[in-house]
């Protein structure tokens, strides 16, 4: 009897749970080096506009948040509701911290695009700025400069396309979710794609192409400066892209230039609601890894 | 000491008896159907398109195949808000390379012509599946095997008049997509249909989405004497076609209980 | 001391006798000894002082009786002359017994059993009935049906209560005390291949059919095997054997007269054209053990092998292709059912190892020390799918898996004895130490050629699993005993990933990548005994069993998940002079069952499932006459809903492919027949299965499958010849099915409902073995 209630007890004591004490977890927001240096990027082929045009980003401010750490098994390591304001193009902030999370593996991680909330953190971000982005309720709001032959065309755009980007898979070695390690931080990044604006059709991304002629199309002088403002691209029709003279939008072969949403619902086949569509599809995880990116 | 285990071999045997418990899933028989929704009753369908012109449609038709029914709703359905999809809301989805629609319910392998002026159901096929809900269907535009004469030797076919105030412009042509990558695929239609024995999956087609953005008058016109303007590859009509023809809400779904 | 004292008895008295007067300890340790003790004759000088020939008893063992084993024969003079001075108590020549006999030397005894369905099956006793490998001699144990999908050289998948425990990702599989699971092998993490075990030199099988003892390790989700090799029959025997589809056999055996089962050689060669197209198989083994004494109480064992096996597989058909005659080969219903794809698939492995062990045996004190080590190397290709994975190119799905590992391992455990009053109590601890070092890749292979094309795994691993364990058992009364402990396994996983990619859209990247993980699990485990009367037990167990995950599932620093599961396990078991029964209930759930998605290298929560069921089994044995046994076992196994409990049985769908009522017979007589004026021992067997209708997907269910097997032999001199028949009745079967989605034919628009699809069963196949015996009395021809 003597040996028999330490076994039991040891029995009793035997961790049924499959976590390894607690850790932290940080997460880091980036634009990939597009946000800092714009298009193309220098040192790779992929990341430049077939049509000749190179962009600068001054300001690329997302609302990121409402962060979920889930495991496969059903329990949750975190469910919260912070949410911040961070600018890409000011570098690669940490931009949320959680203690205190059981050490294991979280298989669903998901993270919300959401519209931009008072209560949000700021990172980089001015008061104007946030308060455009709370009061149109954007998700984004990306101010740059586009240029091609020696004119510069400006643009201020607020986005509103809430997303929540699920079941993120690591992009760094392929396995679902984050692993939180015992007395520890382990460091993640959600990455932006944000060449997916620009993509020139929703299907198969393999072989889509950068272009700006059609949006650039659209511009209207505003005190003297070109300027492309974002409702006004629900002119172009997607069937019917116009370059900046009125006639058909051709190609660097001549040929008619036709922005392919496939089956990708739109509230209508204009240029505006494909590009709410095409920058829904940019939220990743830690570099490659994707994400389910569905409309909340 | 004894009690506990006559008492639990007991429930062993009462729990295990007359159990009818059996593995997931049950296959069915059901029908596969297609129904043009502006077919009226009385004449060839009239459409009136965002461009302003009303265009009457004396031939329609398009070949479709293979057919998949699947078990996972689209993105946008998800979050529980399964009426959203009536009213279409954009997605964030990137085409046909990530949308796991899970499993295959019900699929047809072959290829269907839908003619699109015709009014009522086109039955397609008698298909067997597997019971169950169907959230999404995914379907190819693949070519029909054998030649079909409404399609002139194309994989759509229209063939119509389109009046504009003043102008009235006849025309016709083919369609023709690429192969390449998602060109003949219509991936993540919603749908909601239980799959059980005798159901009619029907699938609508709403040909006023092929020509909605087309601008008749960008038609070059017919040499000689010729009426008919022909919807050629590189106009705008076919631009328009060819991104209509596949677009979010151009095919529906709905399934018919016996 | 108090198990020698225990064997003495048994030994000293007629050992098959239910009347042993039982001392405290678990009556069923008696009985145990006492069956399996058929010794006749001290091994070696039979001096007082000399060595024991079973593990545990320090005191020689007294001489007894000759005891007749099938098929096998000596002098029964020549016997006597090499036993002790004391005349063997065995039959006397005028009996109806067979003449020649064989020196059989003592079989060692089971440890104590630990739950109600640990059994110590006697594979010796049943070598007659028909059984072509090793992992078919657990048809012994009740409610296991074996199906092979992948040829020959393949491990069989096994069925066991209810579990699909896959080809060893739910049973630990042990050799000498040995694990010999194959960890994170890419074809199945804890694949375990028994064809480097000769059949014949199996002298029993330990299984215990659920997590009850904390000895057991890794992957004892449905329980454990242990095989025990041995030669029981002493001499030497050159056999070849011809049987159908051009299978050929020869095997070789030899045990020194003057020394016990434990010292042996054996060597077996096999080839044949297998039983349809795309089946040849060869394989060759070797295997060599040692026991020797090295003092009364010292015992050390070697146990060396050397396997090697190549074999071509038919992989799995369409149902639908079978049934509308579209498979490649002629269109009689048999050449359809046989037919394959004919995608290249198939194998090699080899496995080459040594095993060493050290055991000391005291009143007080036991200990046992062993250290292993063996090189594997596998490799296999198979094809499920045809042409539908590699989109759009489709050049194959053939998928190669390869796996190369070295083995290195150090086993022990330590009891010490005491008595409180006269109820004595054993405090055990124990210790598994175990290295893998090697290599595991995964390749997609073109069809034309079996070219590869996409790497999807390419990683040098190495995993450590240290475990240690507690446990005591006492005697609380004289009828009620506990037993239990807890073991603890950790696991220290050091990955090297050579196939991550060397572009990503921030760069250039190394394409090799290291990472490393650990994880640990804690197992209790606790059986109760109750002695209802002389040779009834009534048992109950409760245990947790772990399996660890595939390290390409882990991530770096990842505290490793497991599957767990919660076992219980009740019945009664009798003992007694002709044999043994036992009646058992148990119940086991699965909380979170991982597997491992080879597509995208993750583990996938298969969820929660349960099972229940019973099982009757009973052992008869009639000395020299007849060795029967049969079992039949109820199970049923389900996928249990969200936020079930443990008693929650029958919720939810069932599991399919697992079957439900398994029944199993097998049965040896032995007589001298008259052929021709000569008295010639010969003996029959029958092995007999039935397979009640199995749950498969959509609600459907298979047919129930009954085959017979039959061996006989007769032995007239020096030579036995014998006679093998499996599935007598020729009954066509399948040995896997599977539903999933596939595309052999290469359709450009290929179905993708999910399809039934199966691998062929062997039809009746004959083997005739002609052996030549050289009985260790006699002179040397």
């Amino acid at each position: 009897m003597r040996h028999f209630l330490p076994i039991v007890g040891l029995a009793l004591a035997a961790a049924c749970g499959d976590a390894d004490g607690e850790g932290s977890i940080v997460f880091r927001i980036s634009g990939e080096e597009a946000a800092h240096t714009g298009y193309p990027v220098p040192g790779d082929p992929d990341l430049a506009f077939v049509d000749g045009w190179t962009l600068r980003f001054d300001k690329y401010l997302v609302s990121v948040g409402n962060l979920r750490l889930e495991g496969a098994d059903g329990e949750t390591g975190w469910a919260g509701k912070d949410s911040a304001i961070v600018d890409l193009v000011a570098g690669e902030p940490e931009v949320f911290r959680i203690d205190g999370v059981a050490a294991r593996r979280w298989e669903r991680f998901s993270y919300e695009i959401l519209p931009a909330s008072a209560a949000a953190g700021r990172i980089g971000v001015s008061n104007a700025d946030a308060q455009r982005m709370i009061a149109g309720g954007f998700n984004y709001l990306i101010e740059g400069t586009a240029t091609k032959e020696g004119r510069d065309f400006r643009f201020s755009w607020g986005i509103a396309n809430p997303t929540r980007n699920r079941d993120c898979i690591d992009g760094q070695d392929g396995s679902p979710g984050v692993v939180i390690r015992n007395n520890s931080v382990s460091r993640y990044a959600i990455t932006l794609h944000l060449d997916h604006l620009f993509y020139d059709h929703l299907g198969d991304h393999d072989d889509a192409d950068m272009r700006f002629d059609a949006i650039a199309a659209v511009a209207r002088e505003v005190d003297g400066v070109l300027t492309i403002a974002f409702d006004d691209l629900e002119a172009q029709r997607l069937a019917d892209l116009r370059d900046a003279n009125g006639g058909p939008l051709l190609d660097e072969h001549g040929a008619r230039i036709v922005y392919d949403p496939f089956s990708v619902p739109l509230d209508d086949p204009n240029l505006r609601s494909y590009l709410l569509a095409a920058s829904r599809s940019q939220g990743r995880f830690n570099g490659e890894g994707f994400c389910a990116n569905v409309g909340s | 000491m004894r009690a506990p285990s006559y008492l639990f071999a007991a429930l062993v045997l009462l729990v295990g008896c007359g159990d009818a418990a059996v593995t997931d899933g049950r296959e069915v028989a059901f029908t596969l159907a297609a129904e043009s929704m502006s077919a009226g009753e009385g004449g060839p369908p009239v459409i009136v398109t965002r461009t302003g012109w009303t265009v009457t449609l004396e031939e329609a038709a398009v070949a479709i195949g293979p057919v998949y029914l699947l078990t996972e709703p689209p993105p946008s359905a998800r979050r529980g808000r399964l009426l959203d999809w009536i009213v279409p809301r954009a997605w964030a989805h990137s085409g046909f390379e990530h949308f796991d629609g899970g499993e295959v319910r019900g699929e047809y392998l072959g290829r269907f012509v839908i003619d699109a002026v015709r009014p009522g159901l086109q039955a397609i096929a008698a298909a067997r599946g597997l019971a169950g809900r169907v959230r999404s269907v995914n379907l190819e535009l693949q070519p029909p095997a054998a030649d079909a004469p409404s399609l002139r030797g194309h994989q759509a076919f229209v063939r119509g008049i389109a009046a504009r105030g003043d102008e009235t412009i006849p025309f016709e042509g083919g369609l023709d997509l690429p192969d390449a990558g998602a060109g003949r695929k219509v991936a993540g239609i919603p749908a909601d249909v239980e799959l059980d024995d005798g159901v009619t999956v029907v699938i609508e087609l709403h040909p006023e989405r092929w020509l909605a953005e087309a601008d008749f008058s960008a038609l070059p016109a017919p040499p000689g004497g010729d009426e008919r303007r022909r919807i050629a590859p590189g106009t705008q009509p076919h631009d328009a076609w060819a991104l209509g023809v596949r677009a979010y809400g151009t095919f529906t779904l709905r399934g018919e209980r016996p | 001391m108090l198990s020698g004292l225990l064997l003495l008895a048994a030994t000293a008295l007629a050992p098959l006798s239910a009347t042993l007067a039982l001392p405290a300890g678990h009556g069923r340790i008696a009985s145990a000894q006492a069956e399996s003790a058929r010794i006749e004759s001290a091994p070696f000088d039979a001096a007082p002082s000399g060595p024991a020939p079973t593990e545990a008893s320090p005191l020689e063992t007294a001489p007894t009786e000759a005891v007749p084993t099938e098929g096998a024969s000596a002098e029964g003079a020549s016997a006597e002359a090499a036993s002790t001075e004391d005349p063997p108590a065995g039959p006397a020549p005028g009996d109806d017994v067979p003449a020649f006999e064989t020196k059989v030397t003592a079989r060692r005894p089971g440890p104590a059993p630990v739950a109600a369905s640990d059994l110590l099956l006697d594979a010796a006793s049943f070598r007659a009935v028909p059984r072509r490998s090793a992992s078919e001699i657990l048809t012994l144990a009740p409610g296991v049906v074996l199906g092979n999908h992948h040829g020959e050289g393949h491990a069989a998948a096994v069925y066991l209560r209810g579990f699909d425990a896959g080809e060893g990702q739910d049973l630990e599989f042990r050799l000498e005390g040995a694990p010999f699971n194959e960890v994170s092998n890419p074809h199945g993490h804890g694949y375990a291949d028994t064809n480097f075990i000769i059949p014949e030199l199996v002298e029993s099988v330990r299984v215990v059919e659920g997590p009850f003892d904390p000895s057991q390790g890794d992957f004892a989700v449905a329980g454990s095997v242990e095989y025990r090799l041995g030669l029981p029959e002493r001499g030497a025997r050159v056999q070849g054997g011809v049987g159908s589809h051009g299978a050929n056999e020869l095997l070789l055996l030899w045990g020194p007269a003057d020394a016990p089962s434990g010292t042996f050689v054996g060597v077996s060669l096999r080839r044949g054209d297998g039983f349809g197209p795309d089946r040849a198989y060869a394989a060759g083994t070797a295997m060599a053990g040692l026991a020797h004494h090295l003092s009364p109480a010292l015992a050390l064992r070697l146990v060396a092998m050397s396997h090697a096996t190549r074999f071509d597989s038919a992989g799995v058909i369409r149902e639908d292709d079978r049934e509308a005659g579209r498979m490649p080969c002629a269109s009689d219903p048999d050449a359809q059912f046989f037919c394959s794809y004919g995608s290249g698939q198939g194998g090699e492995g080899s496995r080459h190892g040594l095993l060493a062990s050290l055991s000391r045996s005291g009143r007080r004190q036991s200990f046992e020390q062993s250290a292993f080590f063996s090189v594997r190397r596998l490799r296999l290709v198979e094809d499920f799918t045809g042409f539908l994975l590699d989109d759009p190119a489709q050049r194959g799905d053939a998928r190669e898996q390869a796996y190369r590992v070295f083995t290195v391992g150090l086993r022990g455990s330590l009891v010490t004895r005491r008595a409180s009053g006269d109820l004595p109590r054993e405090l055990e601890i124990g210790y598994l130490a175990r290295h893998d070092d090697g290599d595991a890749t995964a390749r997609r292979l073109r069809r034309d050629g079996g070219v590869p094309y996409a790497t999807s795994l390419d990683e040098a691993l190495r995993i450590t699993n240290l475990a240690a364990w507690a446990a005591a058992r006492l005697r609380l009364t004289d009828r009620i005993g506990l037993s239990g402990g807890l073991r603890v396994d950790s696991f220290f996983f050091d990955v090297t990933d050579r196939n991550r990619p060397s572009e990503t859209r921030a760069g250039p990247r190394e394409p090799v990548q290291e990472h490393g993980a650990d994880g640990l699990a804690l197992q209790p485990r606790i059986t109760g005994s109750y002695l209802l009367a002389d040779g009834l037990d009534w048992i109950a167990s409760w245990g947790v069993g772990v399996r660890s995950t595939d390290v390409a599932a882990l991530s770096d620093g990842e505290f490793a998940p497991f599957a767990r599961v919660y076992a219980a396990e009740t019945g009664l078991v009798l003992w007694g002079g002709l044999g043994e029964a036992r009646l058992v209930g148990f119940v086991t759930r699965v909380d979170r069952d991982l597997v491992f998605d080879e597509r995208e290298a993750r583990n996938v929560d298969a969820g929660a499932s349960s099972r229940f069921g019973a099982l009757a089994a009973g052992r008869l044995g009639l000395p020299a006459r007849l060795d029967l046994q049969g079992s039949l076992t109820w199970a049923e196994a389900h996928l249990s809903p969200a936020g079930s409990g443990f008693f929650d049985l029958g919720e939810g769908p069932r599991l399919p492919y697992v079957p439900r009522w398994v029944a199993r017979v097998d049965a040896t007589a032995r007589r001298t027949v008259d052929v021709a004026g000569e008295r010639l021992p010969a003996s029959l067997a029958l092995g007999a299965n039935w397979i009640g209708a199995r749950p498969l997907p959509l609600g459907a269910s298979s047919d129930a499958v009954a085959t017979v097997d039959v061996g006989g032999r007769i032995r007239w001199g020096a030579l036995e010849a014998g006679l093998w028949l499996t599935n007598l009745f020729d009954v066509r079967y399948h040995a896997a099915d599977f539903h999933h989605v596939s595309n052999f034919a290469g359709a450009s628009a290929p179905s993708r409902v999910p399809a039934a699809h199966f691998a062929a069963a062997p039809p009746r196949m004959a083997m005739a073995t002609l052996a030549w015996i050289l009985d260790p009395a006699e002179d040397a021809p």
